[in-house]
């Protein structure tokens, strides 16, 4: 859309309020957060522009005046748990679905152009968290804060989180029990799917604790429904499957008590 | 006197020796830019398989490698008699190392030091009392670079006789914090506002994840322990956050941090100290 001349212009998504100002030379930009308010919706709202936050400048000259908001998924995995840990038999598979927050991406452009990304705001601040086999060893991620449910229906859609569903599959010979399950959002794009945003589903196989456990993405939800159009590419896009240790079943603090 | 200057430089300055003049010329011109190619060539193709010191190091060895082998190619052009200049290097050799033992001492722990990598440029450590980036591993000494900007440099045998800690190693680390609480609030209750604010921070790692327990009796307060795991840059931001969030969540849950305090005991069970208040002489005067 066209941002209007020295009017303000408000948005919000959950718990992040965003200000937009354009100016004759700058894109003034301020964001705040509130945690009470996770399924509000407002869009380029005009209003006066709030005093008592910091205030971004993009010094981005005259004609570029179009902003798209761009939804994106995490830099980094995110973590997710189950309700409680569950375990899944030998030759047994499991379906489960995620809400995944978003980022959202700010970008201008000219009529014609490609666009210019500004800054990328994440919709809710989530905590840091690790993922590996000790505390020397893997991949810092982000700890999401619901948990991951059985069936869609549990799921609450939300406008600026994304469903992730996945599947593990254990062709492995004996029970695997999942704590924690590591999500590599950075390798998947965002689909549209009922008015909803959707990643491919993530279908993590494990073949045993020797031989580890292997990712791949279906374009498929785990109900056989083809997704819709890419709405944002992957940040990392990966072909074909890949080997990755997706799934935990210790807490790490117990080694430090 | 030209015909005799003339004489002269036709003796000296033969046909022979311009030409050989010319192959040493030659010699260098092409010599100095295939080594310098050469050095870059192979830093480039180490360049993802090793890290950045092991890179400096095979480079200084092509450098001067190349450099000794063009040198002593330069002087048996000139026609130096090589034999003697090695036999005399060899004195020279043995000279220089009853001269230099601090320094091959330094070299040898040098190579050590390179072998067993307990740290890498980049990396932030702490050496007795001085923690600085490792701005660069030589083979006679580390320089660094520490946070007060003040330049470092520390002989390599120092260091390998010396307890050196990596603070960046590992890409996670914890931060621990004493907190003490008056003995007459609920241990259960602070540890429990403890952990929530410890949970609530962004940047306190979700797993491992916090850990808050009671430790003891102090002299003046409960001792509650908190280890909070975090990102390893995060850390400036994780203390900056959590210590005035644990005293305001404190002060909001009406849970008093003591000052240290001591309690005078004079005998005879329980009776106190008596305490008499006097007014200043001076003040009473001005008072009437």
């Amino acid at each position: 859309m066209k941002l209007p001349l020295g009017r303000t212009l408000h948005w919000q998504l959950g718990q992040l309020s965003l200000w937009l100002e354009r100016s004759a030379e700058e894109i003034l930009l301020a964001f705040d957060r509130n945690d009470k308010e996770e399924d509000r919706l407002v869009v380029a709202r005009l209003e006066a522009k709030p005093q008592d936050l910091e205030w971004q400048r993009f010094a981005v000259g005259e004609g570029l005046d179009r902003i798209t908001f761009r939804p994106l998924l995490s830099e980094r995995p995110m973590i997710v748990r189950p309700e409680s840990a569950i375990t899944v038999p030998p030759g047994m598979s499991s379906d489960y679905y995620a809400r995944v927050p978003l980022w959202i991406g700010l970008e201008m452009a000219r009529p014609g152009d490609d666009p210019v990304a500004l800054v990328e705001i994440p919709t809710v601040v989530l905590s840091n968290t690790w993922f590996g086999e000790d505390t020397m060893s893997g991949r810092l991620c982000y700890a999401m804060r619901t948990t991951a449910r059985r069936t869609l229906q549990d799921v609450a859609a939300r406008h600026h989180r994304a469903i992730c569903p996945f599947q593990v599959r254990n062709v492995s010979k004996e029970p695997l029990v999942c704590e924690r399950f590591s999500m590599d959002v950075q390798h998947l794009a965002l689909h549209e799917l009922d008015n909803l945003l959707w990643t491919p589903t993530v279908v993590i196989t494990h073949r045993g604790s020797e031989a580890g456990q292997e990712v791949e993405f279906s374009q498929q939800t785990p109900d056989k429904r083809p997704l819709g159009p890419v709405i944002s590419p992957a940040r990392e896009p990966i072909g074909g499957s890949f080997l990755r240790q997706s799934i935990s079943s210790f807490n790490l603090a117990s080694l430090f008590r | 006197m030209i015909y005799l200057g003339q004489t002269v430089a036709a003796e000296f300055i033969s046909a022979e020796t311009i030409a050989r003049v010319l192959r040493v010329v030659l010699l260098l011109a092409i010599g100095l830019p295939v080594l310098k190619v050469a050095t870059n060539f192979v830093a480039r193709m180490l360049r993802h398989r090793f890290s950045a010191q092991h890179i400096m190091l095979v480079r200084k060895g092509v450098f001067y490698t190349g450099s000794a082998i063009l040198l002593l190619s330069v002087l048996r052009e000139l026609q130096f008699d090589l034999t003697a200049l090695l036999g005399a290097a060899g004195l020279v050799g043995v000279a220089v190392g009853f001269a230099s033992q601090t320094s091959l001492s330094n070299l040898i722990s040098g190579l050590f030091l390179i072998s067993e990598r307990p740290f890498e440029v980049g990396d932030v450590i702490k050496i007795g009392e001085t923690t600085g980036v490792v701005l660069s591993i030589d083979l006679l000494s580390i320089k660094l670079r520490t946070f007060d900007n003040r330049f470092v440099r520390m002989p390599n045998e120092m260091i390998i006789k010396t307890e050196v800690v990596n603070i960046t190693r590992f890409p996670i680390r914890r931060m621990e914090l004493n907190v003490g609480v008056a003995y007459k609030e609920d241990i259960r209750h602070a540890v429990k506002v403890l952990k929530e604010v410890a949970n609530k921070n962004p940047f306190v790692l979700d797993e491992p994840e916090p850990m808050v327990a009671f430790t003891g009796f102090g002299e003046s307060e409960l001792k509650i322990f908190i280890g909070v795991w975090h990102a390893r840059e995060d850390m400036l931001k994780l203390r900056d956050s959590i210590l005035p969030e644990i005293k305001e969540r404190l002060d909001a849950e009406g849970i008093e941090i003591p000052f240290p305090h001591r309690t005078l005991y004079v005998g005879d069970v329980t009776k106190p100290l008596p305490i008499d208040l006097h007014q200043p002489e001076d003040k009473v005067e001005k008072a009437e």
